[in-house]
């Protein structure tokens, strides 16, 4: 009995550590190593190198050298960030003990950020950390702003548009504004998008990469929106666009680009607008890279270059300085026209 | 079911010479490793308190049939958790498993040490959820649910009159996968593909079901195996001490790796 015990006993005790076994033990944690998974990852991964004017194979070549020649922490960290940044990619991030590196487009003229927005908006309500929302002075229109579709807020967040939409029933128009909305999650976006429409569409599709080669990948899978909810809202809308407009708040403004009751106006987005997955590196580091190509339904794809508005316009640093926000002027006047349209009246822009 | 095992019925006694349905009540400590490629290069490891329950019928001596419960939940760290001030790099995890067996007891040539041999076939289904804590308050969640069918073998061995063991293997040969990123020519013209990387509240439990596939032998390696110390303490109960160890493979957009080894300990009692 004992002896049976015994081997009982030693089996458990050796099968206790199969799993160690089992899943292969962790790559150097070298500045080459480090690179090779880096390197290889977004080889394999990446699906933007065909809107891109990056040679990968080049920077690898060059990058083998100039590895040898690190000397510490902080030199693989300019290494590393140099490489990041010739992405231009909002979705291609490093996060580091010496820092966040991340490429944001943006327009070396003019911020076209929304600034004094209570020259033109009264009984303005701040009523979460995502939405603001009030009424445009002398007009029958409705202001709402979005700051942000981050992932971190609970959708509660972004249902109260409900809300929002029963209180602007009367109004003839709506400017939604979701300039220097830095993104988040798509779901919350489409949360807020899906009230502005009363038919389904597809808008987008997602392409992955799927072999070796930097331009093998899938055909596109189809992204519709649909109608949810008893409240919407279908009567002329204006979405305000900039340069930060990036990621999630690119996929709003794509959800609802092609609705005849929709005109885009502003500066064109970022261009960064699949979805984004972060990495880990032996090193501690983690760094993002998109899983994925964003692509009109019709085949169109934004990425990189951005999506462009109907309406292009800056607002000037004078006009700026001096609380004009010539977007929000713009928009409220493609509004009253689509209104005076409807109306069956004439209205020059 | 079980005619796919044309094997014939042995003449032994059951082991616990009792047609009364059992209720197996286990706890212990679990011990995890695991490589989630799609997140990290590195191994993540920790320890849980796994918790199992367990109801087995045996009414007719000959057939088995078995329902598990199984939950634990972990925190694991790699060789760089909390290296550095700025970071985390540390994962919360949490697992569930709720198994069916059905098993007919056969007769090998070679399988002559064991008292009694049973061949059937498992349902198992596997849900494991994980939040990667990165920097600056940023987390990920990455999901695996694993419905599958296995092979499961099952043989047991009189020690003496009062204590016996039991092995417990079960080898998965078909499953239905949610939660794979579809990275290579398998993508399917589904919608919300973008979800797998959101909040597990951000859509509906319908939707993330639609996005699975099938997984045979060849693209998934998930196995589960028990070795059971059995104590007859009364007539009616008995002291139970297992060894289980879990393990599964596959390519979820890149390779995940998960194995488990459990020590749990606990009493079973007829009913």
């Amino acid at each position: 009995m004992k002896r049976k015990m015994s081997i009982i006993f030693l089996l458990v005790i050796c099968m206790s550590s199969c799993e160690k076994l089992l899943i292969e033990s962790d790559p150097s944690n070298t500045y080459a190593t480090n690179f090779e998974l880096f390197w290889s990852d977004f080889d394999q991964n990446y699906p933007l190198f065909i809107v891109k004017k990056i040679n990968w194979d080049s920077t690898y070549q060059k990058s083998t050298q100039e590895i040898k020649s690190l000397n510490n922490d902080e030199d693989f960290f300019n290494f590393l960030s140099k490489i990041i940044l010739n992405f231009e990619d909002a979705h291609v991030n490093l996060r580091t003990n010496y820092g966040d590196v991340r490429f944001i487009h943006s327009n070396s003229v003019t911020e076209n950020s929304p600034t004094q927005i209570q020259n033109y908006v009264s009984n303005l309500k701040d009523i979460n950390k995502a939405i603001d929302y009030g009424d445009i002075d002398g007009t029958e229109l409705g202001y709402i702003r979005i700051k942000t579709f981050g992932s971190f807020l609970p959708i509660s967040n972004f249902e109260v548009i409900d809300e929002i939409l029963i209180q602007f029933e009367n109004k003839k128009g709506i400017v939604l504004d979701i300039r220097s909305n830095g993104g988040g999650s798509s779901t919350n976006a489409i949360t807020v998008s899906s009230k502005f429409i009363n038919e389904s569409s597809c808008f987008m599709k997602y392409r992955y990469r799927n072999g070796p080669k930097h331009n093998d990948l899938t055909d596109g899978i189809n992204l519709s929106i649909q109608p949810k909810g008893t409240v919407f809202y279908t009567k002329p809308i204006a979405i305000l666009t900039n340069r930060t407009t990036v990621s999630a708040s690119e996929y709003f403004t794509q959800s609802l680009k092609d609705y005849s009751h929709v005109t885009i106006v502003g500066d064109t987005t970022s261009g960064a607008i699949g979805i984004p997955i972060w990495r880990e590196l032996p090193i501690g580091w983690t760094y993002r890279i998109p899983i994925n190509l964003a692509e009109t339904c019709n085949g169109i794809s934004y990425e990189h270059i951005g999506i462009p508005p109907d309406f292009p316009i800056w607002i000037s640093q004078e006009d700026s300085n001096n609380g004009v926000d010539t977007i929000l002027e713009k928009a409220i006047s493609v509004l009253n026209r689509d209104i005076n349209e409807i109306n069956g009246l004439f209205f020059n822009i | 079911m079980l005619f796919i095992f044309p094997m014939k019925v042995s003449s032994q006694e059951n082991i616990d010479k009792e047609t009364r349905p059992y209720l197996k009540l286990t706890i212990g400590l679990g011990n995890y490793k695991f490589k989630d490629k799609v997140f990290s290069p590195l191994r993540y490891g920790g320890t849980s308190v796994p918790i199992s329950l367990q109801f087995e019928s045996n009414r007719n001596k000959k057939l088995i049939h078995n329902i598990s419960f199984f939950y634990d939940n972990f925190e694991a760290s790699s060789s760089i958790t909390r290296k550095y001030d700025w970071s985390a790099n540390y994962v919360n995890a949490f697992s569930g498993e709720l198994n069916y067996t059905i098993a007919r007891k056969v007769k090998f040539s070679f399988a002559k040490w064991f008292s009694n041999v049973y061949v059937g076939l498992g349902w198992k289904n596997f849900l494991s959820v994980k939040e990667y804590q990165i920097t600056q308050n940023e987390s990920q969640s990455s999901k695996d649910f694993i419905s599958s069918l296995n092979i499961y073998v099952r043989m047991e061995k009189k020690l003496n009159k009062n204590s016996s063991l039991i092995f417990n293997l079960e080898y998965a040969f078909f499953a239905y996968i949610y939660g794979r990123i579809r990275h290579p020519l398998d993508t399917p013209n589904l919608e919300d593909v973008n979800q797998i990387y959101n909040n597990i509240s951000d859509s509906g439990i319908g939707n993330k079901l639609n996005t699975g596939d099938f997984l045979t032998l060849t693209s998934l390696v998930q196995l589960d195996s028990q070795i059971e110390y059995r104590y007859s303490l009364s007539k009616r109960i008995d002291f139970v001490a297992t060894y289980h160890f879990r393990f599964y493979q596959y390519q979820k957009f890149l390779l995940t790796s998960v194995g488990n080894s459990n020590l749990l300990t606990g009493i079973r009692i007829k009913l």
